[in-house]
């Protein structure tokens, strides 16, 4: 099989749960091309390094004005459009805002991972928009518009759309109409080990930012009087430390190599953000530990409770965003704490493994192109 | 059902069709919000009163250009897409141009009911662009090309589309490529009552517009000399006034009891119109009166004129928009006028009754919560006996409150 490969992505650098993605399929297809709305600040990942990276007209724009892309919204049909996939009989796009609008050959096919449809046009527009003063209120109020109008146009092109959770399964029908298979992200699970016993702590490893609630888990665990431990950095670090009792330690950014322990030795993971796939729980049943979740979004198929269709039991759900809500979580857990069996839990993790993903992934590629040569 | 209900409207015009479509839904949801386009002189429909209703941004603007909404066509989807509507469960839009575009939140239903589809920039497009000269054409021109795009589009998103009839359901299939159910505006036909005899004129209650074609039934009961009543006001009436003859009579806007007389005591109904739908035809025959109608649009649903395979005659039709076919109609009528039976056409009426559109219309909105878009884990997790946490309150939130 010699086809050529192109894979779009919106910029490489990032790190984040997109980029993970990426990295695991570029390591299915070694040969392809890459190309990028924009190149970002930081390093390319290791599968990306070394390859052809072409980069769309708008970084120059961005760089030029030194505006985030972010800023250029209206632009992005325009960059899209203009990357030339011509001989390329695979094209993956992996969206991220716009990605998904690129012209492919007449017999291309074209697989759009879809990450979510970009929040802060769909679904949580109304809040977005409340956040800008008048004037660029009104900039992005128009730009939003044409993009939603574009953006519903190109998907019903794609040939292929690929979701990464039931959830955004859900969303991709609500905004583009279109049907998906859902193939979890990449987890990965090999680092995962049983730590022979397990220490006192709670454990919350995310960015500080305002949208992971991590002020929940702190008022609950001050009010509980249990220890939690956080790790991560972000702009929400200063007011999560000034909320925090005795019992709170924040440990900041934790070098990668510390991580495992940091797992494996907790007693639970505590979870109260709405995610759409959410890793971290999933890294922490990885070392065979129990997770605390808020009962929404990506944790539903992440994490399994018993009776919730899962035969696995590998955590404990509650029910709202409030501090109350998450006490009443933790006291669920620590009925229920006799239950959890690790290596089950790690059983579980492994069915999102990266190794299952890439299988996964190379067979929804070649379903998609037996299903349009019919 | 606890659901929570938005309703959205262009805006409260003078009791139209929209408008009854709209108050009885408010009777039907008497929790629903409100949400209109631009604001509206007088009052809105009775059970919309005391409601909290949102009027868009662009009702400000409107008044900038002394009301003259067309104006700001191109300026709707800014205005329809900026409302807020997070934290509803349904949404029913009553569409209205460009209203089927707002935004909704991931696990809500949305559900058009479609009186039309925007007739000047869809099927009579032709029509009105002709009729604009200058600047005015080329913005008009522009501006609904770009609403053709934006309304099919937001239209490909609405998840349950309701027509009013089976004649604006084939124009819906045209031009936005959407299938769906019909489910006839409300009619009240509790007024309606039999009447012992009817005495020798024929009526029309119409508003007095142009595109009534008033102007047909007086000039064709001019000619056969036979009695006319007409009530209703317009701005043609100035135009018709001097057309009628000797027995025609104009009765101007009159009382809910002399209207219910003057239905009840006809002879028969006359309809020239080519409507979507045609509320005045179903009333008269909920009093058992036969109706005389073109037989175009609403008028061949409304209108039985198949006494076959055992259903109800309940009138005639004539073939064209003019004054020697509606005579040909009259006289067909004269010919089968012994066959109409009044109390059957009075319950072929009551099939269009308020209430059969309250079920069918609830009978719509209880499938289109089956249908998709069914999120399997939220199923899974309800199963469970768990709450399950409406999306309004998982937003994002931007600005963290202090908890606790």
């Amino acid at each position: 099989m010699t086809r050529k490969v192109a894979i779009v992505h919106p910029s490489y650098t990032a790190m984040g749960g997109g980029e993970r993605v990426v990295e695991a399929i570029a390591q299915i297809y070694p040969n392809a091309d890459f190309f990028a709305l924009y190149s970002g600040k930081g390093e390319l990942p290791p599968s990306v390094q070394g390859k052809k990276v072409v980069v769309s007209k708008l970084d120059k724009i961005a760089q030029t004005l030194r505006l985030k892309p972010a800023y250029l919204t209206a632009l992005y049909p325009w960059a899209i459009e203009q990357l030339d996939l011509r001989g390329y009989q695979l094209v993956i796009s992996s969206c991220g805002p716009g990605v998904m609008g690129v012209n492919i050959d007449q017999d291309a096919r074209h697989v759009a991972y879809i990450h979510s449809p970009q929040r802060i046009w769909w679904d949580q527009y109304a809040e977005y928009q409340a956040r800008w003063n008048p004037f660029v209120r009104q900039f992005y109020v128009a730009s939003a518009s044409y993009m939603r109008m574009w953006e519903f146009n190109v998907m019903q092109r794609v040939d292929c759309v690929v979701a990464n959770s039931d959830y955004v399964a859900n969303r991709v029908w609500r905004y583009f109409r279109r049907e998906s298979q859902v193939l979890y992200p990449p987890v990965n699970t090999s680092m995962g080990f049983l730590a022979d016993s397990h220490d006192d702590y709670f454990l919350s490893l995310s960015r500080l930012d305002p949208a992971k609630r991590i002020d929940l888990l702190v008022h609950a665990c001050n009010e509980l009087q249990l220890p939690l431990k956080i790790a991560g950095a972000g702009p929400d670090m200063d007011r999560l430390e000034s909320i925090a009792g005795p019992t709170i330690q924040f440990l900041g950014r934790v070098p990668e190599e510390q991580l495992p322990q940091l797992y494996a030795r907790c007693r639970a993971f505590l979870f109260a953000s709405d995610e759409d796939f959410g890793l971290t729980p999933l890294e922490a049943q990885a070392f065979g530990r129990p997770v605390i979740a808020y009962g929404y979004g990506g944790s539903l198929e992440t994490v399994s409770t018993v009776g919730g269709g899962g035969e696995i039991e590998s955590g404990v759900f509650f029910s709202e965003q409030t501090a109350k809500s998450v006490i009443e979580g933790i006291q669920k857990f620590q009925e229920r704490e006799h239950l959890f069996i690790p290596e089950e839990i790690q059983k579980r993790a492994k069915t999102f493994d990266t190794e299952i993903f890439k299988q996964r992934f190379q067979a929804t590629v070649e379903g998609c192109f037996r299903e349009k040569n019919e | 059902m606890n659901k929570k209900i938005a309703i959205i409207h262009p805006s409260f015009a003078p009791m139209g069709g929209g408008e009854r479509v709209v108050d009885v839904l408010a009777e039907m949801y008497p929790n629903a919000d409100f949400f209109t386009l631009y604001s509206y002189k007088g009052e809105p429909p009775s059970h919309v009163r005391g409601k909290k209703v949102t009027v868009s941004k662009l009702d400000r603007l409107i008044r900038l250009v002394r009301g003259r909404a067309a104006y700001l066509t191109a300026l709707y989807p800014w205005a329809i897409e900026q409302l807020d509507l997070r934290g509803y469960d349904l949404v029913i839009s009553s569409c209205g141009p460009g209203v089927m575009g707002v935004n909704i939140d991931q696990g809500a239903r949305h559900i058009a009911y479609i009186h039309t589809p925007q007739r000047a920039w869809w099927d009579q497009y032709a029509e009105f662009q002709a009729t604009k000269r200058g600047l005015v054409r080329e913005a008009y021109v522009l501006s609904t090309s770009y609403m053709r795009i934006w309304e099919f589009n937001a239209m490909q998103r609405v998840d349950c589309v309701v027509s009013n009839s089976n004649y604006i359901a084939d124009r819906v299939w045209r031009y936005f490529r959407r299938k769906g159910t019909v489910v006839y505006p409300p009619v009240n036909t509790s007024m309606g009552f039999l009447a012992d005899h009817h005495e020798d004129y024929f009526l029309t209650v119409s508003r007095l517009e142009e595109n009534k074609r008033i102007d047909l039934i007086i000039q064709a009961c001019n000619q056969m000399q036979l009695p006319l009543v007409i009530v209703g006001v317009g701005s043609e009436y100035e135009k018709l006034k001097p057309l009628a003859g000797q027995t025609i009579q104009f009765r101007g806007r009159v009382s809910d009891e002399e209207l219910t007389s003057l239905y009840a005591r006809c002879r028969a109904f006359l309809f020239a119109a080519d409507e979507d739908f045609g509320i005045a035809p179903l009333e008269a025959q909920s009093f058992g009166r036969p109706v005389i109608a073109y037989g175009h649009g609403g008028s061949l649903e409304t209108v039985s004129v198949d006494a076959d395979d055992g259903k109800i005659e309940s009138g005639v039709f004539f073939s064209h928009q003019t004054v020697e076919s509606v005579m040909e109609g009259i006289r067909s009528f004269q010919e089968r006028e012994h066959l109409f039976i009044p109390a059957e056409i009075q319950k072929r009426a009551k099939t269009f009754d308020t209430e059969i559109f309250k079920q069918r219309f609830q009978a719509v909105v209880e499938e289109c919560f089956q249908q998709k878009p069914e999120w399997k884990a939220a199923s899974l997790l309800q199963q469970t006996d768990r709450p399950i946490v409406s999306p309004s309150q998982t937003g994002v939130t931007v600005r963290a409150k202090g908890e606790q």
